[in-house]
């Protein structure tokens, strides 16, 4: 067998690296970060993470077939591998918060127990439907006394600062931090803070004066900054508070204006009357039914109420998709609630996550990212077509190019939503037709079934790729 | 030192010894971990030395106010013990 692959991503942990063999994920524990992991692991702090589904289980592996892989390793860890894998800058408001009250929650457990964590990366969390769980073993290592909470800047970058974005200036995070991969600097926020925003305690103790302490060392001469070992620390009482005091604070913590959105009212406001949904969920009911899906898409998801249809019919998880804020805060709100194995992300899908960071390998993009077995595309397809000027038959070649089986909904001009877009336009759309649509479907797959779901001119396209 | 409870003479001797150590906690050159691949940015070191600071700072404080507190017990127990006597 040759070398197995680091999976991009790791490369950086002196710690350890995770790679892949035929599906199974290994994680390697250097001999520099065999000590730690070793003294962390006795404790069985990491075991009691894993029984309440705080950290992904994980076994020492045995098997010598496996070892002999690795000659350099101390130890070799298998992880139960995750389903999908989403990244920072596609969460949802709350499903950053969600991740970052894991973090502290974590922190603080540990912390009781003499250990703590080395880092404090955004990307260490990784979500189950919508459930946040730790992934990375090797971030553990026993306290030492008077230590700093090293990773306090990296927890304010990735999780707060964007938290805060939302919360005091309702600036959803995610463009920003796909852009910079490492979340936001306190420096960067601290200038777009109303002045009354600073003046909080909070506000203050944890992005302001870090950040004016910061530019301060920067511009001073090198010198005259203490060295972090000629410093006296802090007490473990005030460690755990800085903590604590986070953690309340994060809790309370919600966007700042939850009720202009564009699609957020969609749920409740549409063009479907009651009838027409309950066309829709029996179609797609048929469908998942019948190609028994275990990884869904659902491509503009909204509040992920056909998400919910299709996890009842019997797909096993889907992840959700929406370039609306609030829709997929709704939709992450009707997971949780409903315990729904959906996982709602933002997504534009006229520029959908690239491959990116080092070498662009190390964070996955959207289509190389998995392959589900089915999607929806309901209410979505006009979105590209009229409203982003993108070449139906483009639309539909990348739609299916996604997953063998699928429904597309196709939208007319005729509807509302449609004329709607097209009045303060020119129409320059004269292949936009049902019969453009279904000829453009049929030369990439075979239409199975249709359902006319609205007079006004929607209706589902149930297609197989052939 | 009369009136005082046993509470108040452990909080005097307590806050002694928080002085002491407090002396030798800033001539403790305690090691702080080296080997931290992650830079924790001097902004951050900065505001937790502080925050550190004003806690102990509150905690002394704290301790302080009890012997405070502490000696307007004992005034007070003296007098109610006067006037009670007095109506005797």
């Amino acid at each position: 067998m040759t070398n197995p692959d680091i999976l991009d991503g790791s490369f950086r942990d002196p710690a350890g690296q995770v790679h892949e063999i035929d599906g199974r994920i290994f994680r390697t524990v250097t001999p520099y970060g065999a000590p730690a992991f070793a003294k962390v692991h006795a404790t069985n702090f990491l075991n009691d993470l894993v029984k309440t589904g705080d950290l992904v289980p994980y076994e020492i592996v045995q098997d010598p077939k496996i070892i002999e892989l690795f000659p350099q390793a101390e130890y070799v860890l298998e992880h139960k591998r995750l389903n999908y894998i989403s990244y920072p800058y596609e969460w949802s408001f709350n499903l950053l918060k969600e991740a970052a009250l894991l973090h502290l929650s974590i922190a603080i457990q540990a912390l009781d127990k003499d250990i703590v964590l080395t880092d404090a990366s955004a990307y260490n969390i990784q979500f189950i439907g919508p459930k946040p769980i730790f992934i990375d073993h090797l971030s553990f290592k026993p306290y030492t006394d008077r230590e700093y909470w090293v990773g306090h800047r990296q927890f304010c970058e990735q999780f707060l600062n964007p938290l805060l974005l939302r919360a005091k200036l309702d600036v959803p995070h995610n463009s920003w931090f796909r852009g910079t991969q490492e979340g936001i600097t306190n420096e960067d926020l601290s200038k777009l803070l109303g002045f009354h925003q600073k003046l909080s305690l909070n506000v203050l103790s944890h992005v302001v004066l870090p950040a004016r302490f910061q530019t301060r060392a920067r511009n001073t001469q090198r010198t005259d900054t203490k060295k972090i070992s000629e410093r006296k620390g802090i007490a473990k009482t005030t460690y755990n508070s800085l903590l604590v005091q986070l953690k309340k604070w994060i809790s309370t913590l919600r966007p700042r204006n939850t009720h202009n959105s564009t699609w957020g009212n969609y749920a409740e406001d549409n063009t479907y009357n009651d009838e027409e949904n309950r066309l829709k969920a029996d179609f797609i009911t048929e469908f998942i039914q019948s190609t028994n899906p275990d990884l869904i898409y659902d491509i503009g998801c909204n509040s992920g109420a056909f998400s919910e249809v299709a996890l009842k019919a019997g797909a096993r998880q889907s992840i959700g998709f929406d370039f609306d804020k609030i829709a997929i805060d709704k939709a992450f709100k009707r997971a949780t609630d409903k315990s729904l194995n959906l996982l709602p992300l933002y997504l534009d899908a006229a520029n959908p996550s690239p491959n990116q960071g080092w070498k662009q390998s190390e964070r996955v993009g959207f289509v190389e990212r998995a392959k589900p077995d089915a999607i929806l595309a309901l209410a979505f397809e006009h979105h590209l077509a009229i409203g982003k000027n993108i070449p139906l038959q483009q639309v539909i070649q990348w739609l299916v190019s996604l997953a063998p089986n699928g429904i597309i909904e196709f939208v007319d001009k005729s509807d509302p939503t449609v004329q709607t877009m097209l009045s303060m336009r020119e129409d320059i759309f004269p292949n936009y037709t049902p019969s453009a649509f279904e000829s453009a479907l049929s030369d990439c797959t075979t239409i199975v079934n249709t359902r006319e779901i609205t007079k006004d001119g929607r209706t589902l396209y149930w297609y197989k790729r052939i | 030192m009369t009136g005082m409870d046993d509470e108040s003479v452990f909080v005097m001797s307590y806050s002694k010894a928080v002085k002491l150590s407090g002396f030798f906690l800033v001539f403790l050159n305690t090691a702080q971990p080296a080997h931290a691949y992650l830079d924790p940015g001097t902004g951050s070191i900065i505001i937790q030395s502080i925050i550190g600071g004003i806690a102990a700072a509150a905690t002394f404080g704290a301790l302080y106010w009890a012997k405070v507190k502490a000696f307007f017990n004992s005034i007070l127990h003296k007098e109610t013990t006067d006037s009670s006597s007095d109506s005797k």
